[in-house]
């Protein structure tokens, strides 16, 4: 039988670690631990240099995903707790495609409402009206910022609870660092992952070693293993935002096929249907926000919709004006911002164009005044 | 005296790689326990 010291004994490998094998091991820890305190301290500033919005470089089309602290800090920066603040959500439509920087919705809002108000352009393309904008309004509502959404929806659009794809990422960042505002309904809706989810485990973990920060830090100003268009190793600040304001000939490339989706799209949606819309709403969009939420609706191209039948026409009149009833029913603003646009408005079926910008942004200015004296932040 | 010393600087030069490289891993691939976690459960 073993004596009592026999069991102590550690096995040999054990007894005296050999120095290369110590230095290894400081080194590894070392480095790794270097690596999370460069992303602790790039989670706490901002990153963004003349931050216009998300194009294409800084967006996870290429592989990049701007991380919920990183947003965060960017508004925190770009926004003013002393005035009203606009967060510019939504798809591709408010985003601005079609417009160059300058000329985009954003900077038209901006113009409009003046010095009293502050606006920051988080749409993604692709992105929807419970994506990173609406979560970043939930963020900044949280800290103490008098924060107004200003956001898309498309005419019987189903709002996700966490956003589209590739964007949900940010709901699990945030969620894990305790940004959000409370809403019961939205968890009990994506609680149904499993822990081991990666974007869940992964999110847990970043929460503590700050990885997405540090090498969306290194990608921004240093290099960039994943760059976009093959320009490999060259830092994300250097890529300019290329949206340009189309020509007349690369304007409505795709007439017939576009023509084809708007009657496609033009099917009226069954009462459980519309049932199913508000329900997706109630549950993407917490209650508080809602009074500070703009949601608007804007119609495809008119003159693409003079194209089609007459019943297809009367079919999107239909579902625009009940979304905004849904919606208006749920407690948010709403509207239909596109009437009575011109062909020249849009570059094609749905994205506006410059002077789509330019006339949308004072019908928007208009609905966010109203909000914010609705709210006592501005004299009646 | 000189050989422990440049080993161990060598050898903590991997290990600072191996750090580097790690943190990448987790930015880049993501949590590389996800596979052993599905095996597991």
């Amino acid at each position: 039988m073993a004596t009592r010291r026999e069991w102590l004994v550690l096995p040999r490998y054990f007894k005296r670690p050999e120095p290369r094998h110590t230095a290894f091991l400081a080194g590894l820890v070392i480095s790794f631990m270097a690596c999370t305190l460069m992303g602790k301290y790039a989670a706490s500033h901002n990153i963004f240099e003349n931050f216009g919005r998300f194009h294409h470089a800084l967006a996870p089309d290429t592989l990049y995903l701007p991380t919920a602290r990183q947003v965060r800090q960017l508004a925190i920066e770009t926004l003013d707790k002393s005035k009203v603040n606009v967060v510019l959500g939504g798809s591709s439509v408010f985003y601005g495609v079609g417009q160059p920087p300058g000329s985009t919705i954003a900077d038209y809002l901006r113009q409009e409402l003046g010095e009293s108000f502050r606006v920051i352009n988080l749409a993604m393309r692709g992105g929807d009206a419970s994506g990173i904008a609406e979560m970043a309004a939930e963020m900044l509502l949280r800290d103490g910022y008098r924060v107004i959404h200003v956001t898309d929806v498309a005419s019987a659009g189903h709002i996700q609870p966490i956003g589209s794809a590739p964007y949900q990422y940010f709901y699990w960042q945030a969620k894990a660092l305790g940004l959000l505002l409370d809403w019961p309904r939205r968890d009990a809706v994506v609680k149904k992952r499993t822990w081991a989810d990666d974007s869940q485990l992964g999110t847990e973990l970043d929460k503590f070693l700050y990885f997405n920060e540090t090498w969306n830090w290194v990608s921004y100003v240093a290099f960039s293993t994943v760059s976009p268009r093959s320009q490999l190793l060259r830092p994300r600040r250097i890529f300019r935002d290329p949206d340009v304001d189309p020509p007349q000939e690369f304007r409505y490339r795709n007439t017939e096929v576009e023509l084809k989706l708007i009657q496609h799209l033009a099917e009226l949606p069954s009462p459980e249907t519309w049932e199913v819309i508000r329900r997706a709403a109630e549950i993407a969009l917490p209650e508080p926000i809602r009074k500070l939420t703009l949601i608007t609706v804007c119609e495809n191209s008119g003159w693409l919709l003079d194209q089609v039948a007459k019943q297809a026409r009367d079919n999107r009149r239909i579902m625009r004006e009940r979304t905004v009833a849904t919606m208006v029913d749920l407690g948010l603003s709403s509207f239909s911002s596109c009437d009575n646009f011109d062909r020249d408005d849009y570059v094609d079926r749905v994205h506006l164009s410059s002077t789509g910008a330019k006339r949308i942004a004072p019908r928007l200015a208009e609905k966010v005044r109203d909000i914010a004296r609705a709210q006592g932040w501005m004299a009646p | 005296m000189i050989k422990t010393w440049r080993e161990c600087i060598v050898w903590g030069a991997g290990g600072v790689f191996v750090g580097v490289t790690l943190s990448y891993y987790l930015y880049r691939v993501g949590l590389p326990l996800k596979p052993f976690i599905y095996q597991a459960f």
